[in-house]
């Protein structure tokens, strides 16, 4: 199993290597840019939020927050395609012709009220919990 | 002072390692989620959401370039539109899962020493691949359904080539990992690490809610950063204007031109109204992932095809008004045009098709990309 697994892919990776090989100039900062911002920048700041929600929050409140956090993080990355559009197409008739911003900060007030009352009723029936 | 330099440099080393170990010292990561038993559990559904990426993905790509091999059906009518839904909607949900996935093993990245053997090495420039193309397919699919190209490259290209790349560097990383794995899933797990799975896919489903109401028709509404809207003409999204394609008017001198074994015959826009109608309530799917349902009406192509002497099931060129682009000319194989709901489409919703819609006519097929349902038919010629 492994080794079918190993040679199948393997053969892909090569399939692909060779035919990504003439774009390698125009992919490259495409393909190293965004694990090397990963890992030098967004997951430094999650651990250091993972960090501080441990440290000054309760156990009720501290997953409702991580889910708040890096729902947060996911809506930002997919609003910026939309809202972000310098090298986008123009807004057609029933395509990306809405507004993204405001759609985006109802959303975000949406999910973070979500969290809050997660929070509360964590926080709630933790207290009614007997010891 | 020449034998003095060797010392001063050990003890320059020395001391630059001492700060480095400490620098090191001070990342502890204690969370419990730096855990292979999460690893393996978040891996997992991040391998199923790349595999269901990969082979809808490829599907895609044989459908627009098909190989003399490739057999794609005109039935179910939704079939393309699932396909390609459940490539953007894997994706987007693999977005959570990969970032967590490369948290539940971040301080492997600090590990002394950074390279332990060949192997080793080998093992940590293939996860370098792995994850540099798995970002990127992420990364460019989510900026394409946006129809947003910060780049130079042309994106259909590079995003087939690199995810090859990446379903092979999967695979090889499964088949390293794979007793790991297997060793793992089978462990219990305890509340923290739980609760770490559950609000990995619950950002998941979050990723999914804000950006798939394109594909998920109950999600339209709901959905802020779905790409569609219901501001189309005719209650359609347009995904290419007739200005954009440089189709300004079409006037009644207009003719369809089908060239088949007997010659080339011309038909009016009158005379293909007066044939055999046809209507059926058909999706147009795009490869961006958004699609809709709508109500066409028109000539099956497989009469045309009859009233030229062409075979059943031939394959036929489909050229359009618009010169340039690069979809002006598509091919639709035998199977379609077999298929009684492959029309050439005069109406749209009971009225006549709006210019940007393909006005005087345009095709529509089920189970094909939106890129190839052409619009602004010019000429139909039987090719086999």
């Amino acid at each position: 199993m492994r080794i079918v697994l190993g040679v199948l892919g393997l053969a892909a990776l090569a399939f692909g290597a060779w035919l990504a090989f003439p774009l390698a100039k125009d992919i490259f900062a495409w393909f190293i840019g965004p694990p090397v911002l990963d890992d030098a920048v967004v997951l430094p700041i999650a651990g250091l939020l993972s960090l501080a929600v441990a440290r000054w929050t309760t156990t009720a409140w501290r997953w409702p927050l991580h889910f708040g956090i890096g729902s947060t993080a996911v809506i930002a990355f997919l609003a910026v395609t939309e809202a972000w559009r310098p090298y986008g197409f123009p807004p057609k008739p029933g395509l990306h012709d809405r507004d993204y911003v405001t759609g985006t900060l109802i959303t975000l007030a949406v999910l973070w009220a979500v969290v809050v009352l997660a929070g509360l009723l964590r926080t709630r029936s933790a207290r009614r919990r007997p010891m | 002072m020449v034998r003095r330099t060797p010392e001063v440099l050990t003890r320059l080393q020395d001391s630059a390692n001492r700060a480095q170990d400490k620098a090191f010292g001070l990342l502890k990561f204690k969370s419990l989620v730096h855990d292979p038993r999460v690893t393996s559990r978040v891996g997992t559904w991040l391998g199923i959401a790349f595999t269901i990426c990969f082979v809808t993905g490829v599907l895609s790509h044989f459908i627009q370039h098909p190989a003399p091999w490739f057999y794609w059906p005109s039935r179910p009518i939704n079939l393309y539109r699932i396909t390609q839904g459940a490539h953007v909607i894997s994706g987007v949900a693999a977005i959570p899962l990969l970032i967590a996935k490369l948290w539940t093993v971040y301080p492997k990245l600090f590990e002394r020493p950074a390279v332990k053997s060949l192997l080793h090495a080998l093992e940590r420039i293939s996860i370098l691949v792995l994850a540099g193309a798995a970002f990127f397919e992420l990364a460019t699919g989510t900026f394409n359904a946006a129809q947003n190209y910060p780049w130079s490259f042309f994106f259909p290209t590079a995003h087939y080539a690199v995810a090859w790349v990446a379903f092979g560097s999967l695979l090889v990383h499964i088949a390293v990992k794979l007793p790991l794995i297997r060793e793992h899933r089978r462990k219990e797990i305890d509340v923290s690490r739980r609760a770490f799975l559950r609000t990995t896919w619950l950002t998941s489903g979050v990723a999914v809610l804000v950006f798939g109401g394109s594909t998920i028709p109950f999600l339209r509404n709901v959905s802020a950063l779905s790409e569609r809207s219901n501001n189309g003409e005719q209650g359609l999204p347009v995904n290419r204007t007739a200005a954009q394609a440089n189709v300004v008017t079409v006037d009644s001198s207009w003719r369809l031109e089908v060239a088949g074994p007997n010659g080339t015959t011309l038909f009016s826009r009158e005379q293909l109204q007066s044939m055999r109608q046809t209507t059926a309530a058909l999706p147009i799917a795009c490869v961006e992932g958004w699609s809709q349902t709508a109500t066409w009406s028109g000539v099956p192509v497989m009469d045309l095809l009859k009233a030229v002497g062409a075979p059943a099931g031939s394959a036929v060129r489909v050229s359009s008004l618009e010169r340039a682009g690069l979809y002006n000319s598509t091919t639709l194989p035998g199977v379609h045009t077999s298929d009684p709901l492959t029309l050439l489409a005069l109406r749209l919703e009971g009225k006549v098709l709006d210019l940007d819609h393909g006005y005087p006519c345009r095709i529509i097929a089920p189970s094909r990309p939106g890129v190839l349902q052409t619009k602004w038919v010019r000429r139909l010629e039987v090719i086999t």
